[in-house]
């Protein structure tokens, strides 16, 4: 188990170094590294490139990685389903109505700012995230939420179909490009906030890990054993919107990592107690990511692929190898 | 050790006036005025035909379910985690080792870290210990077969160290040898630990072996409580019941002698008893004084059945003639 750990984080700092390697210009790796350590590359700008323009983004790329896979944790934790997601609740959906209404149904919203598509972004998830939270206090039941979530997110896409039906070619092709997901265009203070909601959000979901083990025995088991599910499926909750909803806001919908990168951690981890899955997804996630990244920036060395094409991609053929192998998948 | 016959002792669970069902528009009443009391160092078995509710009051008892009316207290409290540890028919799943879903007991005494003390490791040991379930540790649930998930829940249930113990069938879908098992585990848990044990069951056979007190469901949303032997004959489980040929006073199957030949038998011990039995369950009478005598003879373990100066050496050879000629 130690050494499951140890090259679990072995292998993140490899991809990390890799990550911040890869680009438009190659620098080899062991010079990245000296430029980490504060050292000084054979070549000066590379010192610029990485540290200007690579660091954020690959940290990007963790931070982002680590928060989808343990909100993609908790919900499949919460549902008891292996199939849920980040998404599940609605957020990105929301997300993506209020951005595709801001984009391309024209209404003026901040425009004069640069963080207009982040803050319509956090709109979106707010209301969905209140809306949750309503439902849940009123509805005890974990499946009626799913669908709930389900519902959100089938009401939305259609709104979001009429307004593309509807608006100008440019501000479709805009909004697309929204929806591709980006770890790239974040400033150092949006990377600051990022990071602030990640750890925020999974120091509560460790938080909970008690709450979290008892829920997979079941609501009568976990009552029976003193917890009070309706706090826990709240704060469940809050952690997972702050997570997923942070990353949204920020770098788009990214979609699928949630959904795998559990899956891929219980390969290695085999238990479920969250004590180790959570610190466990967290690694992997951020890993996952760094990969994912590495590879949308490889064809051709100057394109980038969106991210999103390139997460379901590599995500997919993985899961579904880890599914044969394991022949049964657990929550 | 202690029966509820012996003394004045003080309940450990006690309910008073208690109303259970389920609330809502069309309220359903399931029990109602219920006192109940369950005393320290005894097994109660609680039974009643299907759909009853036993589940419910079950569940009632332990905190899980709102009652309608009324209050439950254990010694004087409300029913909280570290008083009732139950063990329920809801389906258990998971990627987890047994020893990991005994540790569940310790939660109600552990904080968000969930680190183990080494009281908590002892309890945890003891319960293994006392369930025999040691050599499963570090088997995955899904491993188990249905008696040794059953053990396992129960070793939970014990490691939560609660005065009070309420299990929902724990033996339903098991075979005879781990029913047996279990019973007797959880009589010896009353008595050697001084718990108060409920089991919702509905083996009468078991119940009626292992209960120091029986309640009884089914009639006026009520319950009927007393001792097994008084309960079988004052008629109670007949009522109740409605049992369909089985005699529950002798504890057996009623057989109709329908061949109406009667025979003698001569012999003792097990051999006597299970020859009787099947010649009754193929429809003969055994009479003393009967024309046909069967002698059985136990020579150094060699059984021997001895029909009209005939030698057979088993039971089903004894049909056979007996069969082949009547009278």
């Amino acid at each position: 188990m130690r050494y499951a750990w140890l090259l679990l984080t072995l292998i993140l700092l490899v991809f990390f170094l890799i990550n911040l390697s890869l680009g438009s210009v190659s620098i080899p790796p062991i010079e990245t590294l000296t430029i980490l350590l504060g050292g000084e590359p054979s070549v000066p700008v590379w010192k610029d490139i990485v540290l200007d323009f690579r660091l954020s983004k690959a940290l990007t790329g963790v931070f982002a990685g680590a928060a989808l896979s343990v909100s993609g944790l908790l919900m499949q934790t919460l549902f008891r389903n292996p199939l849920a997601g980040p998404d599940v609740l609605g957020l990105s959906s929301g997300a993506s109505l209020v951005v595709a209404i801001v984009v391309m149904a024209g209404v003026p919203f901040f425009f004069t700012t640069p963080y207009a598509i982040s803050l319509a972004a956090s709109l979106g998830c707010l209301s969905v995230f209140i809306l949750m939270i309503l439902v849940a206090q009123r509805l005890r039941d974990n499946a009626s939420l799913l669908i709930i979530g389900l519902m959100v997110g089938a009401a939305t896409s259609s709104l979001v179909s009429v307004l593309q039906f509807v608006s100008r070619a440019e501000d479709q092709q805009y909004y697309l490009v929204w929806t591709f997901g980006s770890m790239g265009n974040l400033n150092r203070q949006e990377v600051l906030t990022l990071a602030t909601a990640c750890l925020l959000g999974t120091a509560l979901a460790f938080f909970l890990i008690k709450s979290l083990n008892a829920w997979l025995l079941g609501d009568n088991y976990a009552r029976s054993l003193g917890i009070n599910p309706n706090r826990a499926r709240i704060l469940i909750i809050i952690s997972t919107c702050l997570l997923t909803g942070a990353v949204t806001a920020l770098c788009g919908p990214i979609a699928f990592v949630g959904l795998a990168v559990p899956h891929l951690t219980r390969l290695v981890i085999k238990s479920g107690n969250h004590k180790v899955l959570i610190p466990g997804v967290v690694l992997t996630g951020s890993t996952f990511m760094l990969v994912c990244d590495s590879i949308a920036q490889l064809p051709g060395k100057a394109l980038v692929l969106p991210i999103n094409a390139v997460t379901a991609l590599i995500g997919a053929p993985v899961v579904i190898w880890v599914i044969i192998r394991a022949k049964k998948i657990w929550v | 050790m202690g029966l509820s016959i012996e003394s004045e002792r003080i309940p450990l669970l006690t309910t008073v006036k208690l109303d259970v069902g389920f609330a809502g528009n069309l309220e359903i009443l399931l029990f109602t005025n219920l006192d109940l009391a369950l005393m320290p160092g005894e097994l109660v078995c609680f039974m009643g035909p299907n759909g009853v509710g036993k589940s419910t009051l079950l569940r009632t008892l332990a905190g899980l379910h709102k009652p309608l009316h009324g209050t439950i207290t254990v010694y004087g409290n409300k029913a909280s985690e570290q008083s009732v540890a139950v063990v329920l028919t809801d389906k258990v799943g998971g990627n987890l080792t047994a020893l990991e879903l005994i540790t569940y007991g310790r939660y109600p005494y552990l904080d968000w870290s969930l680190n183990l003390t080494q009281a908590d490791k002892d309890s945890i040991d003891e319960a293994i210990s006392v369930t025999h379930v040691g050599h499963l540790r570090d088997k995955k649930i899904y491993e188990l077969s249905d008696g040794q998930l059953q053990m396992v829940m129960i070793a939970r249930a014990l490691a939560q160290e609660t005065p009070l113990l309420l299990l929902d069938e724990p033996t339903s879908h098991l075979d005879l040898n781990n029913r047996v098992e279990i019973m007797n585990l959880l009589r010896q848990v009353a008595h050697k630990k001084n718990k108060a044990v409920l089991v919702a069951t509905h083996e009468l056979d078991l119940a009626l072996q292992t209960a120091d007190l029986i309640w009884l469901a089914g009639e006026n949303k009520n319950l009927l409580k007393g001792i097994p032997e008084d309960l079988v004959l004052d008629g109670s489980f007949d009522k109740i019941f409605q049992l369909k040929g089985f005699d529950l006073k002798t504890g057996k199957v009623r057989h109709e002698a329908w061949r109406g030949v009667a025979v003698s038998l001569e012999g003792n011990g097990p051999e006597y008893l299970w020859t009787k039995n099947a010649l009754e369950r193929n429809g003969f009478t055994v009479s003393p004084d009967a024309q046909t005598s069967v002698q059985i003879i136990n020579q150094r373990q060699n059984l021997l059945w001895i029909i009209n100066k005939k030698q057979c050496a088993s039971i089903k050879e004894l049909l056979i003639t007996l069969n082949s000629n009547p009278a």
